[in-house]
């Protein structure tokens, strides 16, 4: 039984083919609010005003930074995102209705975020291949709404095999077991995919797929945000509620059921 | 009446969620916590094993009127009673306290933050009634006699 509408049917069959999703942010003035406080707080970091353009300042950070501060400058960033009291909602409104059809509309949200600033030709910040489910203590059940604050394209964005592929080089995985992750980076480079989101677009993908960056070998710096979304009462690995997510969509049936008791007092 | 000083820890010696922590490392969690918010920590009280006994967190209750607050090593640590977590949420409160939980870094300094601490303890007691308890295994078997498994491969390529 599948009582989907046709265009959840759409959605949901492309990113089972693709395990990710490309669109519009369903809310261009929440992502522009959010690029303009990032680029606030990377030029507060670098004793600067707030730039006119936000866009040309972080594709150019680097003629004001090197990568020997660019730790210091992304942790400035995440903690002064982190104290914004209307970040987390904005971020969730770029693309809720998406995150409401491939996940559920009860969900929990990562209360930290990811924040990754690449520098041209800069290696001190790879992500190599990797499947999150593998190593980090994630549940399949997750997905990651993943941001980018400037375009992102070839070497400046990421790459991901799609799950139609994923799902036969994961079968084979075991025979690079003495050969490590570059080898296996190595053969499936011809079939994956760099993910080419220009800025005012948000990317849904399953972490469960293969996927990581490279050298940024294009002219300017990338800039993206990940926060992970999950159904509330869908299995958890070990980044847990409370620790690691919070509840931000609990239905009213939910609050309801969680609270209810049967009648007491009755003796056999 | 005494001067208001520091946040009194409170660590457990009963697993908190299933998962047991030494002392040692519910003290590093809650001092790395203080440290990080710059919170003056007084020596942890730590609570007696025995299941549904708060005798220790009654004690730091007592002692709020002289602290600034206290620092739980985790939020699942506060009674599983509701009407008993409210009173002390109001205790905290009224003595102008706060109650932090170090593990996941949650505040309770106004009757605002009542509701994210509450939904976030009702939710997480919720979870082991969910589909496959809520917890997806990476090493050992899945339960193949889950309904909820069984249901799902059904769905699945």
């Amino acid at each position: 039984m599948d009582f989907l509408q046709p265009q959840e049917k759409e959605l949901s069959l492309s990113f089972i083919q693709k395990g990710y999703i490309i669109q519009p942010t369903e809310d261009r003035a929440a992502l522009d609010r959010i690029q303009s406080q990032i680029a606030t707080l990377a030029a507060t970091f670098l004793g600067k005003e707030p730039p006119q353009n936000p866009t040309d300042f972080l594709n150019n950070i680097a003629n004001s930074i090197g990568i020997a501060q660019l730790n210091d400058l992304r942790l400035h960033v995440i903690s002064g995102l982190m104290e914004t009291d209307w970040f987390r909602k904005a971020y969730f409104s770029c693309a809720r209705s998406l995150l409401e059809t491939l996940v559920g509309n009860e969900l929990v949200m990562q209360r930290n975020l990811g924040l990754s600033v690449q520098l041209p030709h800069d290696d001190s910040s790879l992500l190599p291949l990797h499947s999150d489910v593998w190593g980090s203590e994630c549940s399949p059940f997750e997905v990651v709404l993943w941001i980018p604050l400037v375009d992102c394209y070839r070497t400046k964005s990421m790459f991901v095999l799609p799950a139609s592929l994923d799902r036969q080089w994961r079968d084979r995985m075991h025979e690079f077991a003495d050969k490590g992750t570059e080898s296996l980076f190595e053969a499936i480079e011809p079939e994956v995919e760099w993910l080419k989101v220009p800025y005012g677009n948000v990317v849904v993908f399953t972490p469960t797929i293969m996927h990581g960056n490279r050298v940024n070998q294009e002219a300017t710096t990338r800039w993206t945000l990940n926060i992970r979304f999950k159904g509330v009462f869908t299995p958890y690995s070990d980044k847990r509620l409370g620790e690691y997510f919070s509840p931000i969509s609990v239905r009213p049936v939910s609050r309801i059921g969680m609270k209810f008791q049967l009648p007491g007092g009755f003796n056999e | 009446m005494s001067e208001k000083f520091g946040y009194r820890g409170y660590i457990g010696s009963r697993p908190v969620r299933g998962t047991s922590y030494p002392h040692r490392v519910q003290n590093l969690v809650i001092r790395d916590y203080a440290n990080r918010r710059k919170l003056p920590y007084k020596l942890s009280a730590t609570e007696y094993a025995m299941s549904g006994c708060y005798m220790m967190l009654a004690d730091v209750v007592t002692e709020l009127p002289s602290l600034d607050g206290i620092i739980l090593f985790s939020l699942f640590m506060l009674p599983q009673r509701p009407q008993r977590r409210r009173e002390i949420y109001d205790r905290v409160l009224t003595e102008k306290c706060q109650l932090h939980a170090a593990l996941e870094a949650m505040v309770l300094a106004d009757k605002n933050d009542i509701e994210h601490f509450e939904e976030t303890i009702e939710v997480a007691f919720t979870l082991p009634h969910a589909p496959m308890r809520s917890y997806y295994p990476k090493t050992g078997k899945i339960d193949e006699k889950d309904s909820f498994w069984k249901a799902l491969n059904q769905t699945i390529d």
